[in-house]
């Protein structure tokens, strides 16, 4: 990777450029972060190709994943992720409690509306360095401002979610994370209610049709 | 010494595949495409196998009575195919190993390029005169 200040320096004018271009063309939010995601794909398709060129075969997920821990991160961000977990079925938690993107902005929660947007491409590096990797993922990012220690510095914390597609797992932990946050969880509220309606009502039909069938007898 | 050099995709689809007698090309498709089935029953095997014998080489694929077959696979699962004449004896293990080292950043540099699109046939100049190179280099 380039040096790091020009390295941030372009992301930052990358995510402004493509905002500027959306205002013009009046596209929406989701928009211009889908877009940023995708840049920060085929670059993380790139640079993985890269960095694994010397590398001996990896054994299995969790060996990529502390692969894209160690060697990615510090390769990109000059720094390793504080802390990797796991559930051993697919789901990483990776968190960086100082994350080089957001350092410039890390004073406190004025700003916290505006993260997503720098977060999107890092995404999109994970995503695309795991689908060249073989593996299918959705990378969500989470940032939330905690007083790490009560001098007066505030970090802005950074989770990222990462979702293997096992449609079971999947739903369930989405929830149990969003959740967390529920004003801004009401449709997947809703969604989660609308399923669980749903399997009691098809536990109640089964119970029903099995009375039903033995009563016959 | 190559004959022919082919890179095949993650999913079993020809990137860029070439061979010297021009001629002659639908026989080194056949011993390419042979040849990916011995390359999944190595990696498949590979994941077993002890924690040193994770090298991206995969050595001989298999003999058959005028060529060699080589093997080499990325961690993006991208496979590199060599034929080689066996005629040729002067070629070591180690000469092998090196020409597909020589051929996989080739690869990185086209994957990095960003007109390149992934997955698209490899139309490089640049990764197609390394390969001349290396074909020339034996004949």
């Amino acid at each position: 990777m380039a040096d790091e200040a020009l390295f941030l320096l372009l992301h930052n004018e990358m995510v402004s450029g493509v905002y500027k271009s959306a205002e013009q063309g009046e596209v929406e939010n989701g928009r211009c972060i889908t877009k940023l995601e995708n840049m920060g794909f085929r670059v993380g398709q790139g640079l993985i190709e890269r960095f694994t060129k010397d590398t001996a075969r990896f054994k299995d997920e969790l060996d990529i994943m502390k692969f894209i821990c160690k060697d990615f991160w510090t390769t990109v961000f000059k720094k390793q992720i504080d802390n990797l977990r796991t559930n051993h079925q697919g789901i990483y938690v990776l968190q960086d409690n100082k994350f080089r993107l957001l350092t410039q902005m890390s004073a406190g929660k004025q700003y916290l509306e505006h993260a997503s947007k720098y977060l999107a491409f890092t995404c999109g590096l994970i995503r695309g360095g795991l689908s060249n990797l073989g593996i299918k993922s959705i990378v969500t990012a989470e940032v939330s401002s905690m007083p790490a220690c009560k001098l007066n510095s505030h970090f802005l914390q950074m989770f990222l979610v990462i979702f293997f597609f096992r449609s079971s797992v999947f739903l369930f932990v989405f929830v149990f994370v969003n959740l967390e946050e529920i004003e801004n969880a009401k449709p997947i509220l809703l969604l989660s209610i609308l399923t669980f309606g749903v399997v009691i009502c098809s536990i109640l039909i089964f119970i029903f049709n099995y009375f039903l069938t033995h009563n016959g007898q | 010494m190559a004959v022919c050099v082919a890179v095949i995709a993650k999913e079993n689809y020809p990137l860029y595949i070439r061979s010297v007698p021009t001629e002659n090309e639908l026989k080194f498709h056949y011993m390419v495409h042979t040849s990916l089935d011995v390359v999944d029953e190595k990696i498949s095997a590979m994941g077993k196998a002890l924690v040193d014998q994770r090298e991206l080489y995969l050595g001989l694929l298999y003999p058959t009575e005028d060529y060699k077959v080589y093997g080499y696979v990325t961690n993006s699962r991208v496979k590199f195919v060599m034929v080689v004449d066996s005629s040729n004896t002067a070629l070591r293990d180690n000469e092998i190993r090196s020409m597909f080292r020589k051929l996989h950043s080739s690869y990185t540099d086209v994957m990095c390029n960003p007109f390149y699109n992934p997955g698209d046939c490899i139309q490089s100049r640049a990764f197609d005169s390394m390969v001349t190179s290396m074909m020339i280099q034996v004949c």
